[in-house]
């Protein structure tokens, strides 16, 4: 599959996170999608069916990144990648975010060229422009 | 201004109205464990918005807010009076921080040193042993049973501090430090803690201790908390605190720190707090009379 068909979602309550990440993703060809926590997360995932890739924040109402991560694990079969990003007060829950399905776990604030990076990697397309 | 910089500036607005009215209902109901998780929220959310962008001063006083509001909220102080009030000076302070980014796109005021003084504010409002263990999520450091007490500024220990360290000069020393900056008239103390992380985070702190310019004096300390067990024990974090005794201004000391300017504090010092007596006194009221007038006849020069 070619980058600009990988469809990445975005959980993040927080919108101004929510838009630089998205530019970044969007400028460099993916399609993207945005959730404010993992409920709505779930909604998306029910109605426009799975994503190639998951970018989750931690600490969102409703829902947060912990309960999405065991939501997404216990209904998807393909076990798409998941990027978990929190702020650096939260940095021990490091091990709490592997046990929760998460493929990888960054700190926020995320460079921009790291979060492309990351991103590459766990879609197997890393290398590609 | 971009567009991310606009989404920021709304979403900030939003976000301090919301606190300040978290606040103002937590002040009529301050066990509230729910407003007070949705006051977490509303800063951690805002310290990660600002973390995007280079506004430091924003972002060192909402960790330490974030920091207050998680000894409030693992039950190691009460959300008192005294600790709303330094809450809405927060908002108030990052609003007109906010609004300045707003009207000109950046901020280019000389905010660090406010900043900085609002952070040791809040500091010295969270229990120490919150502060090294304050990650740990689930290992509340209250005892059962034990009281929870309202802290105030009066019980900081950091008079007692200074007074450890400068004790622990050798007399000799610090006698000399006396003669050679009596004239001048400046002395600070400053108590670099650094955090556990901070060799991730490109820091080095001995280095940083070091380097304080017009250092005089320093010792390093193993920080005062029960090391982990050694298969749990991890090289790469720092467990030292460093003391500082040095002739720069406050001005020198926050350009030297200025990118950690939260990990320290400043004391300024009378030359004379270098005339400690030492040694035994016999006993006895009148000694202790003797010494105690003795320093305040230095202090005012006679």
């Amino acid at each position: 599959m070619k980058q600009k068909e990988k469809r990445i979602l975005i959980l993040d309550d927080a919108a101004t996170v929510r838009l630089f990440e998205r530019t970044i993703l969007s400028e460099a060809g993916f399609h993207v999608d945005e959730a404010i926590n993992g409920s709505e997360a779930i909604e998306k995932i029910l109605l426009n069916g799975h994503y190639d890739l998951y970018l989750v924040d931690i600490n969102m109402p409703k829902m947060d990144g912990y309960s999405f991560m065991k939501e997404l694990r216990s209904m998807e079969i393909d076990q798409a990648p998941a990027l978990m990003v929190s702020t650096e007060s939260e940095e021990f829950d490091r091990e709490q975010a592997f046990r929760a399905g998460a493929n990888y776990y960054l700190t926020k604030p995320i460079k921009p060229e790291v979060l492309l990076t990351y991103v590459r990697i766990l879609l197997g397309i890393g290398g590609t422009r | 201004m971009s567009t991310l910089l606009e989404q920021f500036v709304l979403e900030s607005q939003e976000i301090l109205q919301n606190l300040t009215d978290k606040i103002l209902l937590l002040e009529k109901n301050p066990a509230d464990k729910e407003l007070i998780h949705e006051l977490f929220r509303g800063v951690h959310t805002l310290k990660g918005n600002s973390g995007l962008f280079d506004f430091k001063p924003i972002n060192h006083v909402l960790h330490r807010s974030e920091d207050l509001i998680v000894a409030i909220r693992e039950g190691h102080i009460s959300f008192s009076q005294e600790v709303a009030d330094q809450l809405l000076h927060v908002i108030d302070f990052i609003s007109m921080l906010v609004d300045e980014i707003r009207q000109t796109g950046s901020l280019k005021g000389e905010y660090e040193k406010t900043a900085l003084e609002l952070s040791q504010l809040l500091n010295s409002y969270v229990p120490s042993n919150q502060k090294v263990e304050k990650t740990k999520k689930g290992k509340k450091q209250t005892k059962k049973g034990k009281k929870q007490k309202e802290l105030t500024k009066e019980e900081n220990p950091l008079e007692e501090k200074v007074r450890e360290f400068l004790f622990d000069i050798p007399e000799k020393i610090r006698i000399g430090i006396f003669q050679e900056i009596v004239a001048k008239k400046q002395l600070q103390v400053v108590f670099y803690h650094p955090e556990e992380e901070c060799f991730f985070k490109g820091e080095d702190p001995f280095y940083l201790a070091r380097n304080v310019p017009g250092c005089l004096w320093g010792n390093i300390q193993p920080r005062k908390k029960k090391l982990p067990d050694l298969i749990d024990f991890d090289c790469y974090r720092c467990f030292l605190d460093f003391s500082i005794l040095t002739t720069a201004t406050q001005d020198e000391l926050l350009e030297h720190f200025k990118f950690i300017a939260e990990q320290v504090q400043i004391v300024q010092l009378s030359p004379y707090s270098l005339i400690l007596p030492k040694g035994k006194a016999n006993g006895g009221p009148v000694y202790a009379d003797f010494v105690n007038e003795g320093l305040v006849l230095l202090e005012g020069g006679e």
